[in-house]
């Protein structure tokens, strides 16, 4: 029974963390309706400047709020030099695919030519531990639980209640219309892909705490499992990448608890392929399927 | 000429048959058809893994240096034909899972899935094809049929090499410039109107997925038995972006372009960069072959996204006049390429 | 002609029974039932959101209805997919103009012709000669319907580079290649040019001469007016009134259904 209870434990805090980078995923997505395969590199990115931060003496959650604002900045950058001119150009959305494709090898490989091939590690004090019910979580987890928390109802409320949330909202459900009724839709898009990179720096450094070892290759890795939790609640449905993220969360712990622990990705990859069969849209379906992409 | 140079010819042979082969078969898919595989890697792997489970012996032969499923020890070519026949199954199996009526996007992402779950698997079940490791010592056929020396036994492999990709060659001009070619890019360019004349769209794109599997299982058979060992690390879902950077680069839906396009990205990219003035150490190399292919699709989308050698524009002669030229070098707006 | 000849030439060629289509909580179709005649050009108007382009959806197999029958000469076609629709003789255009772009006119129109044996991934290694010279038939026939469709220096132009009517023109044409039974103009008019809307009308008009049965979606009521008979009214679903135009012109609940709706 306490094993159950720890691998929910740490199903909750492996939801916390994705339901974090899924709905930076999912917003930008619902927003742009780009499928940004780049989206693991911006976490590995952050990932490391927290690290360099860390490194240098700063603790590590004013490194994991510096580094978020660098991803909004990087994300930010790669749409305004990079998508949005491809997407004005005309580009189609499976081109558009593959362009991200390409953007995320590129940001990827770069960063690995640097870092290299090695593990790197943050810099934290020893952990106290807490048993909260038959879960074993330590201090920095429970922290990491409380920012997912914090993040997901300020993203909530404030897509429904500020100005330009309404406007994104606007963007994702008809952005013609949106144009059309005087949305900035440029500062609405920019805005998505400011707020989708931070929550990929926030993600990205509660992701690099929790495996304890990380590399370059850690983010796009995490990418897929991302996309798994963001699909299953229906890509564009901040509301559903929460549920996504704890669903996915808590049955790869449950699986990796009482069956392999090197294959729990996989139960995250079988809900994404079963979800994409099944119910493309998600549980929370949001989506036409002829929209185009906003740049 | 010394055995060095010739051993490093071979393999830049070997390498460009295989290469081209592979490009055409993603071209026969994507470039022709539309269908976004992206997850091509997988069957030429899978193809590369039949061939040598079954040219190999039994795993217990090695005491315990590999494992591995089957191991029949099968003379040439019924490894290359088996590899051949299980790239196809693999794909009729992944395309009625991923061939659906999802927008492209999404049938994108399952794909990518698939090619995922593939390396997570094949490197967790260490039983089923060694692991992280890979397997290795696979022999080049020609060891045990031809009894020359080695160099010459690694010249008629490439020569065969060459011999399969013209054969390859000649099979997909008779499938691209037809009639029934002629469908695959209607399905291409829209597959709601070309339902609405009578054809199932679905269906040739499962077709085109077959016979790309099957060239791209034969297309790893071939490295296999060359190089001798494949490993997961060979084969993760980025590898698959190769072989789109090809057939955009060459030039989608045109055989001489992306075969050009092989050549390029596949052999020529690497090759430059092992050869800078610089010394780089390896990993740092690999990195900038990847950054180099990834800008390379970003130019030539951007600037030239109908490739070096665009498909050629079909004009029909007319009765009584000499047949106009066939080949129109056409700068044809961007808004053609990719057209969903 | 014999009785029986007789009795089948006068049989309408698609009969629509009690079909419905529901969206979601929307009744976009609700028991819409009429007949088309024989080599007639039949009009189906009516306001938005009236349901034609639904129905006609349901015949060509693109939406699949969720009651009632669609009869091609006697045969249910309900629910079949819209190749196997258009296999049957059942041929459709698009509201916004269907054509494969990075294809050249001649290569839109010849595809066109039913598909047969000569398309199979036999024929390009066994029957080279053979699908040559039908190829070289089907060329000559779309070169003759690029003079009727007055684009002939076109015939090499991808169809991405015509204009919105010119699209129009090759689309029907590929129709016209494909000798249907039953052809289904969705707003053939949408995107034209004036300049154009006399050469699709004269058209469409001519289609009717050569026997071929014929639906046509259209808002422009002066073009239904001049080449429609029968007309069938949609509304909200359901099937208002049928008959000609000057008939339903009269009448007053067709004409409140044209302001409300």
């Amino acid at each position: 029974m306490s094993e159950f209870a720890s691998a929910i434990g740490f199903g909750i805090v492996t939801a916390a963390i994705l339901a974090v980078s899924s709905v930076g995923f999912t917003l930008q997505f619902s927003v742009t309706n780009v499928f940004n395969l780049s989206y693991g590199s911006v976490m590995t990115a952050t990932g490391f400047i927290a690290y360099g931060l860390n490194n240098a003496g700063l603790n590590i959650w004013s490194s994991m709020a510096i580094a978020a604002l660098g991803g909004g900045v990087i994300s930010v950058l790669m749409n305004w030099l990079i998508f949005s001119r491809f997407i004005r150009h005309g580009l189609s959305r499976f081109g558009m695919v593959i362009v991200t494709i390409a953007t995320g090898l590129i940001c990827d490989n770069t960063i690995q030519a640097v870092v290299g091939p090695s593990f790197y590690s943050y810099n934290v004090p020893l952990e106290r531990v807490h048993d909260i019910g038959g879960m074993l979580l330590t201090t920095q987890e429970l922290i990491v639980i409380a920012i997912a928390i914090v993040l997901m109802t300020l993203t909530h409320v404030g897509l429904k209640y500020t100005r330009l949330g309404t406007a994104m909202r606007g963007l994702s459900v008809n952005s013609s219309l949106a144009r059309a009724s005087g949305v900035p839709t440029r500062r609405v898009v920019a805005a998505a892909w400011f707020a989708s990179g931070v929550m990929a720096g926030i993600g990205a450094v509660a992701l690099f705490l929790d495996t304890g070892a990380f590399g370059a290759t850690t983010g796009s890795s995490f990418l897929i499992i991302v996309i798994a939790a963001a699909v299953l609640g229906g890509v564009g449905s901040a509301e559903g990448a929460v549920v996504g993220a704890l669903v996915v969360g808590i049955s790869t712990e449950i699986a990796a608890a009482y069956w392999n622990a090197e294959l729990k990705n996989v139960v995250a990859f079988l809900i994404l392929i079963v979800v994409l069969l099944v119910r493309p849209q998600g549980i929370f379906s949001q989506l036409s399927s002829e929209r185009t992409a906003v740049g | 000429m010394s055995a060095a140079t010739q051993l490093y010819l071979a393999t830049l042979g070997t390498y460009i048959c295989v290469n081209v082969i592979a490009s055409w078969a993603l071209d026969l898919q994507f470039g022709v058809t539309g269908v976004l595989n992206f997850c091509f890697i997988i069957f030429q792997s899978a193809g590369a893994y039949t061939a040598a489970v079954l040219s190999l012996g039994p795993a217990s032969t090695s005491s315990g240096f590999q494992q591995y499923i089957v191991g029949l020890h099968l003379p040439f070519p019924v490894p290359i034909l088996g590899a051949m026949v299980v790239g196809g199954v693999l794909a009729g199996v992944v395309g009625l899972i991923s061939l659906r009526r999802l927008r492209s996007d999404y049938q994108a992402m399952v794909m990518l899935v698939v090619s995922v779950i593939a390396t997570t698997v094949v490197s967790a079940q260490v039983g089923l094809f060694n692991g992280p490791a890979g397997i290795s010592l696979v022999t080049n056929p020609m060891v045990s049929l031809i009894h020359a020396s080695r160099q010459t036994q690694i010249w008629v492999f490439v020569a065969f090499c060459v011999a399969c990709m013209i054969v390859v060659g000649f099979i997909m001009y008779a499938l691209v410039y037809s009639p029934y070619g002629r469908v695959l890019r209607a399905v291409r360019e829209n597959d709601r109107a070309i339902e609405a004349l009578g054809r199932n769209a679905n269906r040739h794109r499962m077709q085109v997925f077959i016979i790309g599997g099957v060239l791209a299982g034969l297309s790893g058979a071939l490295l296999v038995e060359f190089i001798g060992a494949w490993a997961p690390n060979g084969w993760f879902y980025p590898e698959t972006f190769v072989f789109f950077t090809a057939v955009i680069v060459g030039g989608r839906g045109s055989l001489l372009g992306v075969a050009i396009g092989a050549a390029v990205v596949g052999v020529g990219v690497q090759q430059a960069v092992e050869y800078l003035p610089i010394t780089l150490n390896p990993s740092v190399i690999a990195s900038l072959e990847w950054i180099i292919t990834g800008a390379l699709t970003l130019t030539f989308l951007w600037i030239r996204p109908q490739g070096m050698f665009p498909e050629r524009r079909r004009r029909f002669p007319v009765p009584g006049r000499a047949a106009p030229p066939d080949f129109s070098e056409e700068l044809s707006p961007v808004r053609e390429a990719f057209d969903v | 002609m014999s009785e029986s000849t007789r009795a089948i030439a006068t049989e309408p060629l698609l009969v629509i029974e009690d079909v419905a289509r529901f969206f979601g909580g929307v009744r976009a179709v609700d028991g819409v039932s009429f007949s088309v005649p024989r080599g007639s050009l039949t009009g189906l108007i009516g306001p938005n959101g009236a349901g034609k382009s639904s129905v006609l959806g349901m015949v060509a197999g693109a939406i699949r209805p969720d009651r009632g029958r669609i009869l091609l000469d006697g045969e249910d076609i309900a629910g079949l997919r819209p190749y196997e629709v258009a296999r049957r003789g059942v041929i459709r255009t698009f509201q916004s103009a269907s054509v494969f772009p990075h294809l050249t006119v001649l290569e839109n129109l010849i595809l066109g012709v039913p598909p047969s044996s000569e398309e199979s991934i036999r024929a390009c290694f066994f029957a080279r000669r053979s699908w040559k010279r039908t190829e070289s038939e089907h060329v000559e026939a779309a070169r003759e319907i690029l003079g009727r469709l007055r684009l002939s220096a076109h015939g090499d132009t991808y169809a991405s580079d015509l204009s919105g009517g010119q699209k129009r023109l090759v689309e029907i044409g590929r129709a016209i290649m494909a000798k249907p039974r039953l052809l289904l103009l969705d707003e053939p008019m949408a995107g034209v040019s004036r300049t154009l809307a006399g050469p699709i009308e004269e058209l469409i008009a001519n289609l009717r001469l050569e026997g071929m049965t014929v639906v046509l979606i259209e808002h422009e009521l002066g073009l239904i007016d001049r080449l429609c008979s029968p007309v069938v009214v949609l509304a909200q679903g359901k099937v208002l009134m049928q008959g000609e135009m000057d008939e339903l012109r009269a009448d007053p609940e067709v004409r409140r259904a044209y302001l409300v709706g």
